[in-house]
């Protein structure tokens, strides 16, 4: 399948090490792609470098094929953004700003501007001047979302979103990529991103450091498993390959096993535990917010 | 119209109110005061007479014979009028791109179908529009009230004086949308736009005192225009050419200046 967004070599050079390097990315008709990073790191570089705010020093991007530089006006109609510094004009309700928008993309149904902005619990006819940041970011995703844009580029779209409205618009971005949208979602957290990202691309200091499915960054986490045992706990488990001893008490041990180092740590873990006597077994959920970080650390030292 | 250039002038609507505002208080109080000034005329241009030769040339030539076109011009195309209209250009000029782009507000118009070439010119439009607003006002204003007041000076004349002070503002308007095109900052243009003008304009007074400017005084838009004369002697086509081409060379080098840059 085409790749609605793909960067080959694609470098802004800030200087200083500051910009975007040697970025290949690619976006997929229909894919949710989360881009992550911390602050800083280039997300914004990158995506205005796919809408033709800024120029490349070097490399190509590409989006539907074409270059941004060159695409120009017909080819941002394909394409509904929401900058990660929304500034909005001032004195205009909310309805006025988003029909100016949409307007410019070719229109939207008016219907469908009511029903998002219901869903975002947004008051189209309040003047903008007097929006927090969360409703003025409300005003950025109706008009982004509005006019059916076959790519969506959203740049850390849910800051100052509370919680409950950003899993409604999980739910947006869900629906957009189920009508055939692709999606570049960039976040610096990954818990916005990963019930909805089908691919996760990874940027530290400007760098690409991974692209991988969340499914791979899952199995990555490490687990913690407490384990009860009848008599007190074997010292010898927390040395074993991939597994580390967080807290001994008495016969009740957690033990942290995997983490993507040592693939098969559960299952020798597993195997090891037999040959005790082992009273009681939790799990706990893999974190997915350590794996990340960890991401982030490599090579910080 | 396109939304931007739509969006644009509704919002200038409410704003050029003020300006308006100004500029048909200067052309009233100075056409409703002529008939007294014009009593005294005669007493003003003995002290006239007797001033040093320099200082008269510094107020402008018309200033020194004291006739209405002299006073009248001075006061609506020369001084205080044309700062005015000339102040209005660059304001509105560095607001164009820089203005956007300090507010935020151009990331969502640049990201939008539109080619940054066509948000420059409807910005330029704009800017135009808003000062032909407010140098008609002008014209209507002096053509009502002239033969109120007994004043009347040659259509020739007064298209000329018109034309010429719509143009000089626009050029300088022109200047400081370019730099703000290509910068980005407003203070910068407006810095630019409004203190180029302003050197210009002493530059002018300043070249009749000292000699040594005199070579440089005649680069001044305001030494071929100089508001105190174009109601009495019209204003030629040559300075007209020059303030027209001066004004799209600068437009022109904006706007791409605009398309060749990064955005913040």
């Amino acid at each position: 399948m085409a790749a609605v967004v793909q960067t080959l070599g694609l470098t802004k050079d800030y200087g200083e090490g500051r910009g975007v390097f040697d970025l290949d990315l690619e976006v997929e008709q229909g894919e949710v792609m989360g881009y992550l990073g911390p602050n800083g790191a280039g997300k914004s570089t990158t995506i205005r470098m796919l809408l033709d705010m800024v120029r490349p020093t070097s490399g190509t991007a590409r989006l539907f094929g074409e270059d941004p530089r060159t695409g120009g006006p017909s080819l941002r109609a394909r394409v509904g953004y929401v900058p990660g510094e929304l500034n909005l004009w001032t004195g205009w309700t909310a309805r006025e700003i988003i029909s100016y928008l949409t307007t410019m993309h070719g229109g939207a149904d008016p219907a469908r501007v009511e029903a998002l902005a219901d869903r975002l619990s947004l008051d189209l006819d309040r003047v903008v001047g007097a929006l927090s940041k969360g409703n003025k970011q409300k005003v950025g995703l109706v008009a982004a979302f509005a006019p059916r844009s076959e790519l969506l580029i959203l740049d850390e779209p849910t800051s100052g979103l509370d919680p409950l409205l950003q899993v409604e618009f999980i739910h947006m971005v869900r629906e957009a990529a189920a009508d055939g949208a692709s999606v570049l979602l960039s976040s610096h957290v990954l818990s916005e991103v990963e019930h909805v990202a089908d691919q996760v691309g990874i940027i530290r200091r400007g760098r690409l450091v991974e692209v991988l499915g969340v499914e791979a960054l899952k199995a990555q986490a490490a687990r913690t498993l407490e384990v009860t045992f009848a008599g007190p706990v074997p010292p010898e488990l927390g040395e074993m390959d991939g597994v580390r001893l967080l807290v001994a008490d008495g016969s009740v041990g957690r033990f942290e096993v995997g983490g993507g180092a040592v693939p098969g740590a559960v299952d020798a873990f597993v195997k090891a535990l037999a040959g005790h006597t082992v009273v009681g077994l939790r799990g706990e959920d893999a974190d997915l917010e350590q794996v990340f970080l960890r991401y982030y650390d490599e090579g910080e030292a | 119209m396109t939304p931007v250039l739509r969006r644009t002038l509704t919002r200038e609507l409410r704003s050029i109110i003020g300006w308006a505002v100004g500029v048909g208080l200067i052309a009233l109080v100075t056409l409703a005061s002529w008939p007294a000034i014009g009593e005294s005329a005669e007493d003003f241009s003995e002290v006239l007479d007797n001033l040093p030769e320099a200082i008269t040339a510094f107020f402008g030539e018309g200033i020194a014979d004291f006739s209405a076109a002299g006073i009248v011009g001075s006061r609506l195309y020369g001084t205080i009028g044309l700062g005015l209209f000339v102040a209005y250009a660059v304001s509105r000029g560095a607001r164009g791109i820089a203005g956007e782009e300090g507010d935020g507000t151009l990331e969502l118009l640049v990201t939008q179908p539109l080619s940054r070439r066509a948000i420059a010119v409807d910005k330029l439009i704009a800017m135009l529009v808003g000062l032909a607003g407010l140098v008609l006002l002008e014209l209507v204003l002096l053509l009502v009230a002239m033969p109120l007041v007994d004043l009347s000076f040659p259509a020739g004349n007064i298209a000329g004086a018109t034309v010429g002070l719509y143009l000089l503002s626009a050029l300088f308007g022109a200047l400081a949308f370019a730099v703000g095109a290509g910068t980005g900052r407003r203070g910068l243009a407006v810095g630019v736009g409004g203190g180029l003008a302003g050197g210009a304009f002493l530059l002018a007074g300043f070249g009749s005192l000292v000699e040594a400017l005199e070579p440089v005084a005649d680069l001044s838009p305001f030494a071929v225009y100089d508001g105190t004369t174009v109601l009495a002697d019209g204003v030629g086509p040559g300075p007209l050419l020059a303030f027209l081409t001066g004004a799209v060379l600068f437009a022109v080098a904006g706007i791409a200046a605009f398309e060749r840059r990064d955005l913040s």
